[in-house]
């Protein structure tokens, strides 16, 4: 992205390619709502992963509970919603906001911990939260959920078809995408790839260790709220089974980690591989066997370890860079033997 | 810039996949090609992940029920063909009803025994004015919405508790020669929306009737050691228990509160688990003498009110070569039939034709395998779409037998209630 | 007080089954450093096995033991050899999403196999109860308990007096001086996987005559065997044998005394606290001693 002014109207062709796809998509959308769906997801989850490649990637810190913030987001806003008619588009800041309080409490105790001891502490943290959702009912209603009334209003954050959704959630997407490039570029980012690659080093260098984590749990903890606000008055009804389900902790990881951990991109390519492949197989599949889809999913993430450990977009950017380099190489090798 | 390339590359990927993935769907519906002539069904229900074995028994039911009437010559004429989805969870049943409804071309959804899949999956339908024909989610909520296109053929949850009270007070209370207000009693129940929705129910209606409630207490069905509870209850020195459980953690709390030395002088189960094959399997007869029931009419069911039930019974397990795995299976096959009914009456597959015949059906109590009859409430009702001749029934494990007992209706005359409980009696 | 001992022992006795299903889980970990989330999903295979044998065989789940632990370890080692063992320097991100995968695929091809019903063995013994002066004991849970004491020391003899024993040990303490000392690692790592799989196979076997199989069992006991795990020191088999009592213990107590719903979130908030204020666990040295 340096020399941004010698090429810049190729720089512009592509942003326009991908905005003239992702127009076709929606436009396509607008006629299937299945497909919609799939949008919906697919740029929710690329949020969601971006929100958790900061602390997960950037940081270097596996968190497998992401979902706490998740369910935090989607129950304040769903709650002062319909406790006392606060727009969602407020209630996700609230959420977001409440987010960042308990990242920066959960932060602090835990970002000492090495490798598998902060993945399960936030497991522990993210499974205490689901049974008191379950149990604290006078305010969540516990686990019977809270069913949101379908008022289709662009202020209740509520849209009759399915391109709102999309829209909304691409919105999402981009902005976490905004801020992570952002955030790529900045002192912090600098700072979480060094603390990442080496603490001790890091720190004796003059970074300030755990404030920097901390930021970065924060930062992805407010996104990941959001993203459980979007999701709320999409699926407009929240049970605690469902909205801290470890299994959207784990997706939000794994797509992330398939993509390419702590890149920029690796999360937006895992999401767009992953649900596609996800809904492809238990549409083919779930009507046959039951398990068949999930054994086969998992199979694939099995197999995407083995062949690129270092997950796929790092490895197809490797690719394609060893291509253009030989092909490089062999021009000069031309130029030499003439 | 190499990188954006790349990324540009993954998008159109994302297209290509989600066209795949979503055309896939509607090359089945072309290859199909057969739309006039059959009727087309979706089947939502949960079978995999860890609502998977009451889901798939609840189809079991329905799939029995499609090949019954497409032997019979289908509906008006065309045969009963299923469109199948997996809906794991509440977000994969919005993504399968979507599909179901615009790549399939669905007109009608057969769903799903869990609540929440049910919450999500209907409200898909509603807004695409498609019929959810809901055979097992009992949650209350559901039918609360006020929506249009929802029918629901089995009674709420409530049900189980407000059942749970009254033959308490009406039969248990007497029965042990006590005034029911002198009894005490426990409650437990597993702390999902199910159980909750139940204890709930059966506490405000003990409240009315002034019963003695000494111990609420909530657990959670995946618990893998229940003796706290078990405690918890056995200090409370409870008269009746009524348990709003699961399969393994009823059998979990069966074993433990006998080893445990907990006793009680009934035990009533309110939604089923206490009358699966399994409970009865994992003890010998003895060791479930007595146990109350609250649930679907079942095997035990006296033949005049349970139409059909002995034939189902006879005619499931000479085709399929097992007797149904439980009772939601006959729930299952019960909301079929009705589906049937309803289709036949619309005589076209249009929602607004299968609506209007759906709230005028009218079928008597005792008509189904499950003791029901079929009265819609009317979208301006409260309950929306709720079936209001949905009852459940009460009835008592003896001697490894279900013996039917309450209502009236549908008791053998023969039958009666014995108590005290003998495997918890101390 | 009777009642403060019978919680007590409640509590112990279903500890030592914890402890039993966290064991091999502690050592795959202190041996090998992958932190294997399909660990649930192998007490699951185990349990159906025992199962299938009494079954087909009509073998008593306590002799299917014989039968039951080699093929575990055998099945671990298959594991090791196909999916743990080209990703045994990978990092951790791609350790968790490997052993998740597979965790998705075990659990999913026995719902494929076997459908979701519950399965029980039913035995003489199941429900029989030692009454000593009021106090119960369930006997299948103190099988369960002594096999855990037996477990551990068995263990701790194995690792301390056999060569293999104590090559695992020196590997899980230095693994580049292990390897410089002329220890094969990819055998000893290949040995301690399968070993970690053998122990939680002892644990399905004595389980079985107590509790039901089906093929999301997994998640049940998963959970807790992480916090039983950390709470001893990850990789050191002493503190998941203590861990998993303290658990049981504090399961049982906050059971009775808060309320059964809570008993999750009261481990798991001293799991929090331990974590934060002894990240080594209570037992726990520094390094991944076993």
């Amino acid at each position: 992205m340096d020399g941004k002014k010698t090429k810049s109207p190729k720089f512009l062709i592509k942003y326009l390619v991908v905005a003239g796809a992702v127009c076709f998509a929606i436009a396509y959308g607008n006629t299937n709502a299945f497909f919609a769906h799939n949008l919906v997801l697919i740029f929710l989850y690329m949020g969601l992963s971006q929100a958790w490649n900061i602390i997960g990637g950037y940081a270097g810190q596996l968190s497998l509970g992401h979902v706490a913030f998740f369910g935090i987001g989607s129950y304040t806003s769903t709650l002062l919603y319909l406790n006392y008619g606060i727009t969602p588009w407020i209630g996700a800041l609230v959420g977001a906001a409440l987010a960042a309080v308990v990242a920066y409490g959960l932060g602090w105790a835990t970002l000492r911990l090495k490798g598998a001891y902060f993945t399960l502490a936030t497991i522990a943290f993210a499974e205490v939260l689901r049974i008191l959702a379950t149990n604290f009912s006078g305010i969540t209603k516990g686990a019977q959920g809270v069913g949101i009334p379908f008022r289709p209003e662009l202020g209740n954050m509520i849209f009759r078809g399915k391109t709102g959704y999309v829209i909304l959630a691409l919105g999402f997407a981009v902005i976490v995408y905004l801020v992570c490039r952002y955030m790529d570029r900045t002192r912090l980012g600098y700072y979480l790839a060094a603390i990442r690659e080496d603490e001790t080093t890091s720190a004796s260098m003059g970074i300030n260790v755990a404030n920097n984590k901390v930021l970065a749990m924060v930062l992805s903890a407010v996104f990941t709220a959001i993203g459980g606000t979007v999701y709320a008055q999409y699926i407009l009804f929240i049970e605690p089974a469902s909205e801290f389900s470890y299994s959207v902790s784990l997706n939000m990881a794994l797509f992330a980690i398939f993509g390419g951990l702590g890149s920029l991109y690796g999360p937006i390519v895992g999401a767009a591989i992953l649900i596609p492949i996800q809904e492809y197989l238990r549409v083919t599949f779930g009507g046959s066997l039951p398990g068949l889809h999930l054994a086969m999913f998992g199979l694939v993430l099995i197999i995407t370890v083995l062949l690129m450990p270092k997950g796929v977009f790092p490895t197809i950017q490797g690719f394609v860079q060893g291509r253009i380099a030989r092909s490089q190489k062999k021009k000069l090798r031309g130029e030499g033997s003439q | 810039m190499k990188k954006i390339r790349v990324v540009a590359l993954f998008v159109a990927l994302i297209l290509v996949l989600t066209v795949f993935a979503t055309g896939c769907g509607s090359d089945d519906a072309s290859s199909g090609g057969s739309d006039e002539e059959t009727i087309k069904i979706g089947i939502l229900f949960p079978f995999s992940g860890s609502l998977a074995k009451l889901g798939e028994e609840t189809y079991a039911g329905v799939e029995y029920a499609q090949w019954e009437i497409n032997e019979a010559g289908g509906i008006n004429g065309k045969q009963v063909e299923f469109v199948i989805a997996d809906a794991v969870d509440a977000t994969a049943a919005v993504a399968e009803a979507e599909r179901l409804i615009t790549v399939e071309g669905c007109k009608v959804i057969v769903g799903s025994y869990s609540s929440s899949i049910s919450q999500a999956a209907s409200e898909v339908a509603e807004r695409n004015g498609v019929i959810y024909w809901e055979t097992g989610g009992v949650a209350k909520s559901i039918t609360e919405r006020g929506f249009q296109y929802l029918f629901r053929v089995c009674p709420t949850s409530a049900e189980y508790g407000t059942i749970a009270a009254d033959y308490t007070n009406d039969e248990i209370g007497p029965a042990l020669g006590v005034d029911p207000k002198d009894l005490k009693i426990a409650i437990i129940y597993e702390d999902g929306a199910y159980g909750v929705a139940v204890s709930e129910a059966a506490e405000a209606r003990a409240e009315e009737l002034g019963l003695n409630v000494v111990v609420s207490e909530a657990y959670s069905a995946t618990a893998t050691d229940l003796s706290s509870l078990v405690m918890k209850v056995k200090a409370a020195e409870p008269d009746v228990i009524w348990a709003t459980q699961y399969a393994t953690d009823l059998l979990l709390f069966w074993k433990q509160a006998k080893e445990l030395g907990l006793t009680c002088k009934a035990y009533v189960g309110t939604g089923g688990a206490t009358g699966t094959a399994e409970f009865r399997d994992a003890f010998p007869a003895e060791d479930t003498q007595y146990v109350l029931n609250v649930a679907f009419a079942s095997d035990g069911s006296n033949e005049a009110y349970a139409n059909g039930l002995t034939e189902f019974y006879a005619a499931y397990e000479e085709k399929n070569g097992t007797p149904p795995p439980s009772v939601y299976t006959i729930v299952g096959y019960s909301g079929a039939k009705v589906l049937w009914q309803v289709l036949e009456d619309a005589g076209e597959m249009d929602p607004e034709k299968i609506r209007e015949a759906a709230l005028a059906i009218d079928i008597p109590e005792g008509s189904l395998p499950t003791g029901w009859g079929v009265k819609f409430a009317g979208p301006d009702e409260e309950n929306a779409g709720q079936n209001l001749r949905a009852h459940n029934i009460v009835d008592q494990l003896q001697d490894g037998e279900l013996v039917v007992l309450y209502p009236e209706a549908a008791k053998d005359p023969d039958s009666k209630l014995y108590l005290p409980l003998p495997y918890l009696a101390g | 007080m009777q009642l403060i001992i019978q919680i007590a022992i409640s509590g112990l006795l279903m500890g030592g089954i914890y402890s039993m299903v966290s064991m091999g889980l502690s050592l795959i970990y202190g041996v090998t450093g992958i932190v294997n989330f399909a660990h649930g999903e192998f007490l699951m295979v185990a349990m159906f096995l025992t199962w299938g044998l009494n079954s087909l065989l009509g073998l008593d789940p306590y002799i299917s033991v014989i039968l039951v632990v080699p093929l575990m370890f055998l099945i671990g080692m298959l594991v090791e050899k196909t999916v743990i063992e080209p990703i045994i320097k990978a990092p951790h991100s791609m350790q968790i999403m490997a052993t998740a995968g597979l965790s998705t695929v075990l659990a999913n091809g026995a719902l494929m196999l076997m459908s979701a019903n519950y399965r029980s063995v039913i035995t003489g013994y199941s429900s029989k109860t030692l009454n000593m002066a009021g106090i119960m004991f369930n006997v299948p849970k103190l099988v369960g308990f002594f096999a855990a004491v037996a477990l551990t020391v068995l263990l701790a003899l194995f690792l301390k007096r056999t060569y293999t024993g104590r090559a695992i040990t020196a590997t899980a303490q230095d693994m580049k001086a292990a390897q410089l000392m002329g220890i094969n690692i990819k055998r000893i790592y290949l040995i301690a996987f399968g070993l970690g799989t053998a122990c939680v196979g002892v644990a399905g076997v004595v389980l079985m005559p107590m509790y039901y199989v089906f093929p999301s069992l997994g998640t049940y006991f998963c959970t807790t065997a992480f916090v039983i795990v950390v709470l001893g020191g990850m990789g050191n088999i002493y503190g998941a044998f203590v861990g998993g009592l303290v658990i049981g213990m504090v399961e049982a107590f906050s059971g009775y005394l808060l309320a059964p719903v809570y008993k999750e979130v009261v481990y798991f908030v001293i799991f929090i606290i331990i974590l934060i204020v002894k990240p080594s666990g209570i037992l726990g040295r520094s390094g991944r001693a076993a």
